[in-house]
């Protein structure tokens, strides 16, 4: 009985839905259009709050002068660090800032300890030989394969790398290419950097590869420990730690984007209120009609409510489903990097945009919904709009 | 004939609720779009305000910024007698060797830091900048480790305040005055001796050098001088050109703007459309009356494409207000150019408001047009005998 009564119901909420495509259509894009910015804006908030999937999990540490990134470290270090229990490997690296050709071909180019940065690097995987070959040539580089796609170079190629701060400009031979890790990255020999600048014997930082992740925190403090009160104090961080205090760098950007996105959830619920507010002042007299006809209050309320609900739900569906599309799309192109590495939807992204969608549904339709079901019946028979 | 103003006017007051929900869809949109391009507009001008047309900026050649270039104490001999140099008060030539260095400090409420610039200068460096004033405590002394830190520095990072001591290099610093430097990228500095700082820092060598040239066809003569002397490796260019050429780096906030107040303003049309279209529907009889008058198609049109402006107008009105309190708020990012931290204000001009008022008419007219358009081709015979 009840659930004949309840299909009914659902008919009569869909057939008002379809009363005014137009307007049902207008509503629901502009629920999608508003989602689809809001999604963006979620996931880079979140994106840009952990910037690593699982970072726990990654046995890498960074080692870097305690005042600042910018600062020099002694190439000394690295067999200090060599020593503390629990270090598997490490290697160095300083960044070099060249850009191939045009300076708008920016991308990641380090000069390396080229014999160990593998064995910390343990994701990168490359064939045997050509990381030897790497390894024999002083003036021989390596790169992913995202670079090597973007710039279409095989084994074997002359790369120049111009335009760097440090006023030198190495001219290098592709010796290999290797998948996994980080994967936008040039490396090259820190010696012959070295050498060409004068040997200052200075690195930029340390890459540390753990036995395990659980030893971070010892390890980081045993580090540090060891070069306090030396003139190149060192902070050891996790990868995650790293690139936050990067993002840091941005200003506060999270705070401008929380900003945005509550503009932007405010002006859906304005449009849905609207929509709902119209539709139901539309409707009075046939709601009283309704009552006469014997439906309770609740039915009227429920009519309503729906209507509003699933109207926003087809917004959400396209909207929500439309950027994590898209962000899907970018995640297997690998265009997004570095701060951005891990720019997908998450689950929780995914449910709390949906649910912030139904509860504007339920916000913007609940106030003149209630007063459409609990008016007066025969002043709303009287009413002609 | 046109229809009177006031019929729309009145129509909008009978539905304010809608009128006022519309509008208000178009306000957001509209804030979002003022508050993102002032912030734009701040960075940009912080960079593009830096500098006295006739200062040079001597620096290695081929570096990009101040923090990667160096100049040997014997090539500022060089610079210091070259011919077209204006002279300070003491009749002897205005060039202000500087040492620049950059330190990780921690922001107030953040653990997180951020690289300050500290530039090392003497007075002929002070009287470069005209907009240069202590605004609290004193000037600093050499040989002491005394800095002075600038106004948004001070409010923005930790023990930076007046009095304070703050910890870089070789050991402590003491703040013993603040000071502004106008709305010029120096207004995010740290300011002390240079011979203290290179002492601290190891570093024998300048940065870069300041100078002020007698006029402009001197400033040109300047930079080719220093251009071809192969000796010194040195290029000059003016302070503006420096500072302008890092302004690049408000785009991606304009083009994140752009995108994010556009994709608002769709959502926000469609709202409006809405409304105009209900606003049609529920007219219809009038409109029927209106042509029985003899107002023709083309008025009617025209009648409702303005109500639709009318509601955007206040939307954007609304909007304007509601972003005009955001200016002269400081912020900060880092300048990548120079790898450090760029303090500057968003800036709501007039031009900027003037921006935000067209872009809502822009989604009133587009908002008002498809259902002006269907009032307008009612058949007035079907219009009068609606309900």
């Amino acid at each position: 009985m009840w659930d004949k009564e309840y299909l009914k119901m659902w008919r009569l909420l869909l057939k008002n839905l379809f009363r005014n495509k137009r307007r049902t259509l207008l509503t629901a894009s502009s629920v999608a259009v508003s989602l689809f910015l809001l999604s963006w804006l979620a996931i880079v908030y979140t994106a840009l709050g952990a910037p690593l999937q699982n970072a726990d999990t990654i046995p890498i540490m960074m080692v870097r002068r305690s005042a600042g990134i910018i600062f020099p470290l002694p190439m000394s270090y690295g067999a200090r660090i060599r020593t503390v229990p629990g270090v598997v490997a490490c290697a160095s690296l300083s960044w070099f800032g060249g850009y191939w050709k045009d300076p708008a071909n920016q991308f990641a180019n380090f000069a390396v300890d080229a014999e160990n940065v593998f064995a910390v690097q343990f994701a990168s995987s490359i064939p045997p030989e050509q990381k030897e070959a790497f390894v024999r040539d002083r003036t021989g580089a390596v790169v992913g394969r995202k670079l090597a796609t973007r710039f279409g170079w095989k084994v074997g190629d002359r790369i120049t790398l111009l335009g760097s701060p440090w006023g030198f400009t190495p001219e290098l031979t592709l010796r290999g290419i290797f998948t996994g890790g980080p994967e936008d990255h040039l490396w090259f020999h820190w010696e012959y950097l070295n050498e060409s600048i004068g040997r200052l014997n200075q690195v930029g930082l340390y890459w540390v590869r753990l036995d395990k992740p659980e030893n971070a925190s010892r390890v980081g403090q045993t580090i540090d420990q060891m070069f306090r009160n030396t003139g190149n104090e060192t902070k050891t961080e996790s990868l995650s730690a790293f690139l936050l205090g990067f993002i840091a760098l941005l200003g506060n950007v999270r705070l401008i984007i929380a900003i945005i996105g509550s503009a932007v959830t405010f002006a859906i619920l304005l449009v849905v209120a609207n929509t709902m507010a119209m539709s139901i002042r539309e409707r009075t007299s046939e709601a009283a009609v309704m009552r006469s006809l014997g439906f309770r209050a609740g039915h009227i309320l429920g009519l309503f409510v729906g209507e509003s609900m699933l109207v926003t739900l087809a917004g959400t569906l396209v909207g929500v489903g439309g950027a994590k599309l898209l962000s899907n799309a970018l995640a297997l192109s690998n265009i997004t990097q570095f701060v951005f590495a891990d720019m997908r939807m998450r689950p929780e992204t995914l449910a709390f945009c949906s649910g912030l969608a139904l509860f504007i549904a339920l916000l913007a339709s609940g106030w003149p919904a209630y007063r459409a079901a609990r008016v007066n019946i025969a002043e709303a028979l009287r009413y002609t709009g | 004939m046109a229809i009177p103003l006031k019929y729309n006017l009145r129509n909008l007051a009978v539905r304010r609720t809608t009128t006022l929900m519309t509008a208000f869809s178009i306000t957001l949109t509209v804030t979002v779009f003022v508050v993102l391009m002032a912030l734009a507009r701040g960075l940009e001008t912080s960079l593009s305000a830096t500098g006295h047309p006739l200062n040079l900026l001597v620096m290695r050649d081929g570096s990009q910024s101040e923090t990667q270039s160096s100049v040997q104490r014997d090539s500022l001999q060089v610079i210091r007698y070259l011919e077209g140099i204006a002279k300070n008060e003491k009749g002897e030539p205005w060039v202000s060797p500087e040492l620049i260095v950059l330190i990780n400090l921690p922001r107030r409420g953040q653990a997180q830091g951020s690289n300050v610039t500290i530039r090392g200068l003497t007075p002929a460096g002070f009287g470069l900048r005209p907009e240069f004033k202590v605004v609290e405590g004193r000037q600093f002394r050499s040989g002491l480790r005394e800095v002075i830190v600038s106004k948004k520095i001070s409010d923005r990072f930790q023990n930076c305040g007046l009095g304070d001591k703050v910890k870089f290099a070789k050991g402590y610093w003491t703040v013993v005055g603040i000071f502004e430097v106008g709305n010029t990228a120096y207004a995010s500095e740290i300011w002390t001796d240079p011979e203290d700082l290179g002492q601290d820092f190891d570093r024998d060598a300048y940065s870069s050098v300041f100078l002020r040239a007698v006029d402009s066809s001197t400033l040109n003569r300047l930079k080719q001088q220093l251009a071809d002397d192969r000796r010194l490796h040195l290029k000059a260019q003016t302070e503006r050109e420096y500072y302008e050429k890092q302004t690049s780096s408000a785009a991606p906030i304009k083009a994140l703007g752009i995108f994010i107040a556009g994709l608002m303003a769709i959502g926000a049309s469609f709202a409006s459309m809405n409304t105009m279209y209900a606003a049609v529907a529920r007219r219809t009889k009038e409109i029927g009356a209106l042509r029985v008058l003899g107002f023709s198609r083309g008025s009617i049109l025209l009648s409702f494409v303005i109500e639709s402006v009318l509601i955007a107008l206040v939307g954007g009105a609304i909007g304007c207000l509601l972003a005009l309190p955001v200016n002269g708020v400081t912020t900060g990012t880092t300048n990548f150019t120079t790898f450090s931290e760029l303090a500057f204000n968003f800036r709501v001009t007039p031009r900027l408001l003037l921006n935000g008022m067209i872009f809502a008419v822009l989604m009133g007219f587009i908002g008002g047009l498809f259902p002006a358009w269907r009032a307008a081709r009612e058949n007035i015979v079907t219009a009068l005998r609606s309900t």
